[in-house]
């Protein structure tokens, strides 16, 4: 193209305003930002990135947009494992923390902890603990503030009945906004044994200038005959505005299932659950009857996360034997999980595995066979959201050890694309942590809503972190890039073949040879993840060359 | 048998040549070829049955039929990598006696110069667009290294994972839209490099 050097008779050297704005504060533009054309993923060094330094297992986060202060929950270890809050305030890299406020002069087990727009308070729970692993949850309101006064517990109320012994076990506080209410989540002991969770959410309300708080009346998610449900988490899908769920439904075959949250105030309707196409498992804290689908651990982390119109979650997909990244859409209640049309019919979208991806980079992968692992594969992997990048987060653990790095990765979606990674990990924290619930996804202007601010704590209970995570813009540079092997193999091994599709996503190879020499015919379509057979080419050879898509391609010469 | 020039063009459910020509003197064995389905280019590639055994004749096919544009090569070669557009493409690498590092663009009529890689490779895994290009590889299998083009210049690319996936001769050069989310099917390793495999290769970034 020639080049320009008048627009409308303006020396284009001569413009300095677009629209009356200098050109040079131009960020938006028709209401858009202009996105920075490539800014490498980071982490962040923030200052006071520790809240506390004991034992501070199983909190929960949450961020307040009203006075933009960022709140932790925590069982205290260095106070008798009370349940505390403490508030902090952010500007620029640093976290001014105000004053720990104690809950409850009790022990407790995992907190979890919201804030709610619609009554501009956080909301925190704990479970108390003094009775087994019988959870008995509380909630109650906080003022918010940088430092928080009394916390006004005077209302506080109580769940009846016993938990199942694993859940609550981090977050367990969701505000829904589209109900105008906040929802307390977790397995309850019901008609099943232990290891059977019935799973229901709790509305809060009535959390008025008084600062009552009433738990109304359960529903329960799913508790019929063999599908019963464990280890439910919830997430907040922006663009359905709907909160909605993924549960392992322990039907043989165990399988997934996604869920869309409804109704508004008091009401509650939990909607039936969908399952993922392949038999799939989300296990929370074990679960070894002897079955390969129960061997595998995401203990306590965050699994589902909103971004770009798409809930993500990090399931393990036993078609593959593999962690994997997919996701599912919302319309009005149903929900949809992501399938891959471009070969077969209902493939489901799905990364490459976490462990072919990043074998002993985010996942230490020190079985190899991870079938026969059992709590070997323990994988206290993160998944986080950041809508300012409109990018996930992935983070997992190099080594088992607490002076095993945590590392992380960013992770991009997009429907002609499907899952990618944004190149090599770095490295998120130099000891392993474990995740508490709730990243904070925080999304307006200032500069960390480029960031996911993700809690959590040594594996050797030394402390309570904030740490930051950019996942990027754009690519990485080339010599950023990270190569892996699919989880997923041809059926015909060849060498010397064909190659086309403007996506990986759609994509195939043609022809080639085998190891004895024989020219081939077959070809095989791939899908990101799986492949499937393709149609013959009329006469078998080796080295064409290939161009154009999947459905639209060309291959031309070759060695008949 | 031997090279041939005969093309096939894909439905995504079949194969069909009847209604598609051959080229004039492109093909045979990995020939460079850049574009789509409706206007692609193609040049290059070991024949056989031209003066070096190499092709130098660049076409275009208009999906129907290739022509010849008149122009050509400098020296024949095949062997190589090619990525973008029938009017905005570029071939790199290949062989024809010696492993080749050039790079040359092509702008839909006039062949030029561009960088060179800086390591001669062939039948290299390779994925990419005009400006976004990733190669690894091929006649350098078991160097454990690879490059990458931004448009302008090579320079060396990760290594990161390479080990498991450092093959020779997998499947021809794939669009893929980029570097960001490449794929490479098979490819040959052991003795005589022939002994064929059943990986996939990804490269992300």
């Amino acid at each position: 193209m020639a080049d320009i050097d008048k627009i409308n008779g303006v020396d284009v050297g001569d413009i300095d305003k677009i629209d009356g704005a200098d050109k040079g504060d131009i960020d938006t533009l028709h209401s858009g930002e202009i996105p920075a054309s490539q800014t490498d993923p980071s982490v962040s060094a923030l200052t006071n990135y520790q809240f506390d330094s004991g034992d501070t297992k199983n909190g929960g986060m949450a961020y307040s947009p009203d006075d933009s202060t960022l709140g932790v929950a925590y069982s205290d270890g260095d106070n008798s494992s009370y349940p505390t809050v403490r508030l902090g305030t952010l500007s620029s890299t640093t976290i001014t923390w105000g004053n720990e406020t104690v809950c409850e002069s009790a022990a407790c087990g995992p907190m979890g902890l919201a804030y709610d727009t619609n009554v501009d308070r956080y909301v925190v729970a704990w479970q108390v603990s003094g009775s087994g692993n019988a959870p008995k949850v509380a909630g109650a309101s906080v003022e918010s503030g940088p430092v928080i006064g009394s916390l006004q517990t005077d209302a506080l109320s109580q769940v009846s009945g016993k938990g199942d012994g694993k859940t609550p076990e981090g977050n367990m506080l969701i505000y829904d906004p589209a109900g105008s209410r906040t929802l307390l989540y977790f397995g309850r002991s019901g008609s099943h044994n232990m290891d059977q969770d019935d799973i229901f959410p709790i509305t809060f309300d009535n959390v008025g200038s008084d600062n009552s708080v009433t738990i109304d009346s359960a529903t329960t998610v799913s508790n019929s005959g063999a599908d019963y449900t464990q280890a439910m988490t919830l997430a907040y899908d922006s663009t359905a505005n709907k909160v909605v769920g993924i549960y392992q439904d322990r039907g043989s075959p165990y399988k997934v299932k996604a869920f869309v949250v409804s109704g508004s105030g008091t009401t509650v309707t939990a909607n039936t659950g969908v399952a993922y196409a392949n038999t799939s498992v989300m296990c929370h804290n074990g679960d070894h009857s002897g079955s390969s689908l129960s061997r595998h651990r995401l203990d306590n982390s965050q699994l589902l996360v909103h971004v770009n119109g798409v809930n993500h979650c990090l399931i393990w997909d036993d078609d593959v034997d593999e962690y994997v990244l997919t996701g599912f859409t919302v319309s009005g209640t149903t929900p949809t999980w992501l399938v891959n049309s471009n070969i077969g019919s209902s493939l489901p979208v799905r990364s490459n595995g976490i462990n072919k991806q990043f074998d002993d980079d985010l996942s230490y992968n020190d079985d190899d066979d991870p079938d026969g692992g059992g709590e070997d594969e323990y994988a206290t992997y993160g998944l986080f959201a950041n809508s300012g990048r409109n990018r996930l987060v992935l983070a997992g653990p190099a080594d088992k050890s607490d002076g095993g790095n945590m590392n992380v990765v960013g992770v991009n979606y997009a429907a002609a694309t499907g899952y990618n990674f944004i190149g090599q990990y770095l490295t998120f924290h130099d000891e392993q942590l474990h995740f508490n619930y709730g990243d904070v996804d925080i999304n307006n202007d200032s500069w960390y809503s480029n960031y996911a601010l993700i809690t959590g704590q040594p594996i050797d209970n030394s402390g309570g972190y904030v740490l930051a995570f950019d996942p990027g813009v754009g690519l990485r540079a080339g010599n950023a890039g990270v190569f892996s092997v699919s989880q997923a193999t041809l059926s015909t091994a060849r060498t010397r073949c064909g190659g086309l599709g403007t996506s990986r996503i759609a994509s195939l190879t043609a022809g080639g040879k085998n190891t004895s020499g024989t020219k081939l015919t077959s070809t095989e379509e791939y899908n990101g993840s799986a492949i499937a057979a393709g149609g013959n080419i009329a006469t078998a050879k080796m080295t064409p060359s290939g161009c154009g898509s999947l459905t639209a391609g060309l291959l031309i010469g070759g060695t008949t | 048998m031997g090279e041939v020039r005969t093309c096939e063009e894909y439905n995504g459910t079949s194969w069909t040549n009847t209604s598609v020509g051959s080229l004039n003197e492109a093909g045979g064995e990995n020939a460079f070829l850049a574009g789509t389905s409706s206007a692609a280019v193609a040049t290059g590639g070991y024949v056989g049955d031209v003066g070096s055994g190499y092709a130098t004749m660049v076409e275009h096919y208009n999906g129907t039929a290739w022509s010849d544009t008149g122009a050509d090569l400098s020296t024949g070669i095949g062997y190589g990598g090619a990525a973008g557009t029938q009017t905005d493409a570029i071939f790199f690498g290949g062989y024809s006696g010696s492993i080749s590092s050039a790079t040359n663009g092509w702008n839909g009529s006039a062949i030029s110069s561009l960088n060179a890689m800086s390591n001669a490779r062939n039948v290299m895994q390779s994925a990419g667009t005009r400006n976004d290009v990733i190669i690894t590889g091929g006649g350098r299998h078991g160097n454990n290294d690879g490059e990458f083009w931004n448009g302008t210049s090579w320079a060396a690319s990760s290594t990161n994972g390479l080990a498991a996936m450092d093959l020779y001769s997998s499947s021809s050069h794939a669009d893929c839209g980029g570097s960001f989310a490449a794929v490479f099917f098979g490819g040959g390793t052991g003795s005589g490099v022939s002994t064929a495999q059943s990986r996939i290769g990804h490269h992300d970034r």
